[in-house]
């Protein structure tokens, strides 16, 4: 196995603020990684920076051996990274299908016409959204929506996939059936990146993850051993007043 | 191509023919008002094919229509009409992509401030060169260009912009537009070069505002730049393009027609108070019926529970 990513010394600096400082992991082709971190450690400005929402201040990215840093985000989807929102955001003046379709005609396959629509109606019913094809995202539940969301950044043919916080706020059966449309996407191949605060669905899905505090690392490892780290307790749940 | 598109097509045909037949059937005035119809028709049509899905307020229409006129002012007695039209044309073109490049970037009010600028900016350019260089403020355009030919090649350019409308709606462009209006953040992620698509349809929808302007230049046979870059005309075409709806490509249509006509009457009846009669209109427009008779019309047809 090889790096699929590749992050050094990643840094981004909000005024006095420091949300990300001096990061630095490594994803391996076909892992799923959890990134976990207290509300406020900088998990989704990473996300950002590696998307291309924002430009880093200072460090490396390197995605399939290309320095991605600072990249246009339309050019870093279509090298195969994807990603879905912490706050969903579908295209709301559009079909669930065109929605879709967007993916496609512009991500790396440049998919249009009849192929594109059936590729699109197979990515719906991928992520449970066939009935809804026609669908405007306004007249979708939360869950679907973010549903929709995946079925767009599935639409890039992604081999990298950032979901952030797609897990949150779904019941004990849409987390369950979450939990094992995550596991079949890893099961095809498509290495994954997840920000998340679900522990069952970390323990389940991650071999590996990596944590945050105050933007700089502050553990890595197999999540059992990281979420008993001292430190990373620490993080979550304060010092402890009595020690 | 499907029975209904067949119907829609034939229905538009006729329509044509019996549009085009206008100058055959009234007299100059008519011919006239005709011409002012269907050149805001162009302009605010154009307008929207940029402004509608992007939400780019643009008050830049003057600038290209401007140097169109400016454009067959200059060229009409050196070079023959078609090559006066492509000079137009391709200088709108360079103009609008420079823009592009250095303003598509900017969002919300700096790209509506800038547009507004922008067209002052040429107008006091253009002024400055005929004061300083050429030593006449004013030109005479003489042409043997009748007024039912400029009517007919009005006519033709509104053709061009829906047809343009109606390419963009189906191709690929359409969809990266759509998306970029609802989330541009989103459009990126995507794989959507968002600048160069915003850039492409600028240049296109400038470009018949270019052509516009060359076309109309040989209506006044007197121009100057106060005429020329008059800013009462960019506020005109946001105008009627909002009362039409800017998200259809037929919707402006529906507001150039009763504006214009309004508009033609006010002038009439009430030259000196226009001004504020426009602004009123103005007011009344964006304020009761903000996503214009076309979302008008589609309530009542579709009567959703909001």
């Amino acid at each position: 196995m090889s790096a699929l990513l590749q992050v050094e010394g990643l840094t981004r600096r909000f005024g006095g603020l420091v949300a990300v400082d001096g990061l630095g992991f490594s994803i391996e082709t076909g892992e799923v990684l959890g990134l976990l971190g207290p509300n406020g450690s900088g998990k989704t400005t990473v996300l950002n920076l590696l998307s291309g929402v924002l430009r880093p201040d200072a460090g490396s990215v390197v995605l399939k051996g290309e320095a991605i840093a600072g990249m246009p985000a339309h050019r870093i989807a279509r090298m195969g990274m994807a990603r879905t929102f912490q706050l969903v955001r579908p295209l709301m003046s559009m079909s669930c299908r065109d929605n879709v379709l967007t993916g496609l005609a512009f991500g790396r396959r440049s998919l249009w016409g009849a192929g594109a629509l059936q590729e699109a109606d197979a990515l719906l019913e991928r992520v449970g959204l066939a009935r809804a094809r026609d669908l405007a995202p306004s007249e979708l539940t939360y869950i679907d929506q973010k549903r929709l969301e995946l079925a767009r950044a599935l639409a890039l043919q992604p081999e990298l996939l950032m979901l952030d916080e797609w897990l949150a706020g779904l019941n004990p059966t849409e987390l369950e059936e979450g939990i094992a449309l995550i596991r079949a996407l890893s099961g095809q191949g498509i290495t994954i990146l997840m920000v998340e605060h679900v522990m069952d669905a970390i323990r389940s899905l991650c071999r590996r993850c990596v944590v945050m505090n105050a933007g700089k690392l502050i553990a890595s490892g197999l999540p059992g051993e990281v979420l008993a780290d001292p430190e990373v307790v620490r993080a979550y749940l304060g010092e402890d007043d009595d020690a | 191509m499907n029975a209904r598109d067949l119907l829609l097509l034939v229905a538009a045909a006729i329509a044509l023919a019996v549009i085009a037949a206008v100058p055959f059937l009234v007299g100059d005035y008519g011919i006239s008002l005709g011409i002012n119809i269907v050149s805001y028709t162009v302009l605010a049509t154009a307008w929207s094919l940029f402004s509608g899905p992007t939400r780019y307020v643009s008050l830049a229409t003057v600038a290209f229509f401007g140097i169109g006129a400016y454009t067959t002012a200059v060229c009409i007695e050196l070079v023959p009409w078609p090559v006066v039209l492509l000079i137009a044309a391709g200088i709108g073109m360079v103009v609008a992509a420079l823009v592009g490049l250095s303003t598509l970037r900017l969002s919300g009010v700096y790209f509506v401030i800038f547009s507004l600028g922008l067209a002052e900016l040429i107008r006091q350019l253009v002024t400055w060169f005929e004061v300083n260089k050429t030593r006449t403020l004013g030109r005479y355009v003489f042409s043997d260009i009748t007024p039912s030919m400029i009517y007919w090649q009005l006519l033709t350019l509104a053709v061009m912009v829906f047809a343009a409308g109606i390419l963009i709606n189906r191709s690929r462009l359409g969809l990266a537009l759509r998306a970029i209006g609802d989330d541009e953040t989103v459009a990126r992620h995507s794989g959507i070069d968002t600048t160069r698509a915003k850039i492409a349809l600028f240049v296109l929808s400038t470009v018949f505002m270019t052509l516009t302007g060359a076309i109309m230049a040989p209506r006044w046979t007197y121009i100057d730049p106060a005429i020329a870059f008059n800013p009462v005309i960019s506020f005109t075409v946001l105008i009627m393009a909002l009362l039409g709806g800017v998200h259809r490509l037929y919707g402006p249509l529906l507001g150039v027609v009763p504006l214009a006509l309004l508009f033609e009457y006010l002038l009439a009846r009430f030259p000196n108070h226009f001004s504020i009669m426009v602004g009123l209109v103005f007011i009344v427009i964006v304020y009761f019926i903000p996503r214009g008779v076309v979302g008008l019309i589609e309530r009542v047809t579709t009567r959703k529970p909001a």
